[in-house]
């Protein structure tokens, strides 16, 4: 019998009815093969492209204090020269940076490292992020910002680790800053304000 | 992220509505939610939620695609049509069965408890208030806010 003081007997009585329909075979859960994200994301790369253009935004002027203010305390970075400026193929490795939450309005657990490396195309950052939790509600966007925080560019949604290449103009030692925010799904291409990771190359 | 978060779910319901395809049809979905991730409205349903209504859909199209495969027009047309609409109503009643899974492992351990009390044992609060230990109050908060979270699992997909 339905407890008859419960409110919304109904719903009750429908979420029930499923609930007793459930097998253990409604709560197993198999990962999907390894390479569905990389191929998910080579087929969005033209889109996501296209999509941060439309996303370049100057900050205004109060959250700008707030992340020079951010920016000032974070910051761990290793300078890696490359020594190797011969002919070599594949993505030269330019420098590194840790990201890190300290004085952010978003605390994570989650770490970042990242590469700055130089591909035949130009500049990209090969993000490695590792137990970065985040609500449902949410996504996280990747930054790069210049060293007086007044103008940045958007590399697009952050999903997982991967490869996120600077757009074109866009050199990286005017824009040190890496910056991961949360962004609500709320429809504004602008950065929220809400950053969780924050580093910077040093060149 | 939220493909490291949801993928094994979206892909679990690919593979028992469609095992042929499983890999395939996830990707849609995924392509598919970061084509159209303005329209996600967090008010409305929960990020799982709607992933799972996108599913829905594109189990729908896959299996309307395979049946345009069957030849047109013959005695059993009928048959096929009728059954189309069967398989459609299943994708979906297994679709919210484990968005409801989902839901309930998001409680907590003791919401969870609570919430299968009076599912499954058909308890009153009174009476899961005794079985538990827990204070009337908290067995009252913890159906009212755990079904409210189920009901949002379950309602305002797509």
């Amino acid at each position: 019998m339905i407890d008859l003081t419960m409110d919304k007997d109904r719903d009750f009585a429908e979420l029930k009815r499923l609930a007793e329909s459930l097998s253990d075979a409604d709560f197993d859960r198999s990962m999907p093969p390894p390479g569905l994200w990389a191929a998910i994301e080579q087929t969005l790369k033209p889109e996501m492209t296209r999509a941060e253009r439309t996303q370049d935004r100057k900050f205004g002027g109060g959250f700008s204090a707030r992340l020079l203010g951010a920016a000032a305390v974070v910051v761990t970075a290793i300078i890696v020269a490359s020594a190797f400026g011969s002919a070599d193929d594949g993505p030269r490795l330019v420098a590194q940076a840790n990201l890190v939450t300290d004085s952010l309005p978003v605390v994570t657990e989650a770490e970042a490292g990242v590469n700055l490396v130089q591909t035949g195309d130009g500049y990209a950052l090969d993000i490695d992020l590792t137990a970065l939790p985040l609500a449902s509600n949410a996504e996280l966007e990747l930054w790069v910002i210049n060293g007086d925080v007044t103008d940045m560019h958007s590399l697009g949604v952050l999903m997982s680790s991967g490869r996120f290449a600077l757009p074109d103009g866009v050199d990286p030692e005017d824009f040190p800053i890496i910056d991961i925010s949360v962004e609500p799904f709320d429809g504004n291409p602008a950065h929220s304000g809400q950053s969780t990771l924050r580093g910077r190359f040093e060149l | 992220m939220v493909y490291d978060q949801h993928s094994a779910l979206i892909f679990s319901f690919c593979r028992r509505a469609l095992p042929e395809s499983a890999a395939d049809v996830t990707q849609e979905v995924f392509l598919a939610a970061w084509k159209s991730r303005e329209r996600f409205d967090p008010t409305r349903a929960p990020l799982p939620a709607w992933l799972i209504g996108i599913a829905k859909n594109k189990i729908v199209d896959a299996l309307r695609k395979s049946g345009r495969q069957v030849p047109q027009l013959d005695d059993h047309d009928g048959d096929r049509i009728a059954s189309i609409g069967g398989v459609i109503a299943d994708v979906d009643s297994l679709g919210d069965r484990m968005l409801l899974a989902e839901g309930l492992s998001q409680l907590s351990d003791r919401a969870r408890r609570v919430v299968e009390l009076a599912f499954y044992e058909d308890l009153t609060h009174p009476q899961i208030a005794h079985r538990t230990g827990l204070p009337l109050g908290t067995v009252k908060s913890d159906i009212r806010r755990g079904l409210g979270k189920l009901r949002r699992y379950l309602e305002a997909q797509t």
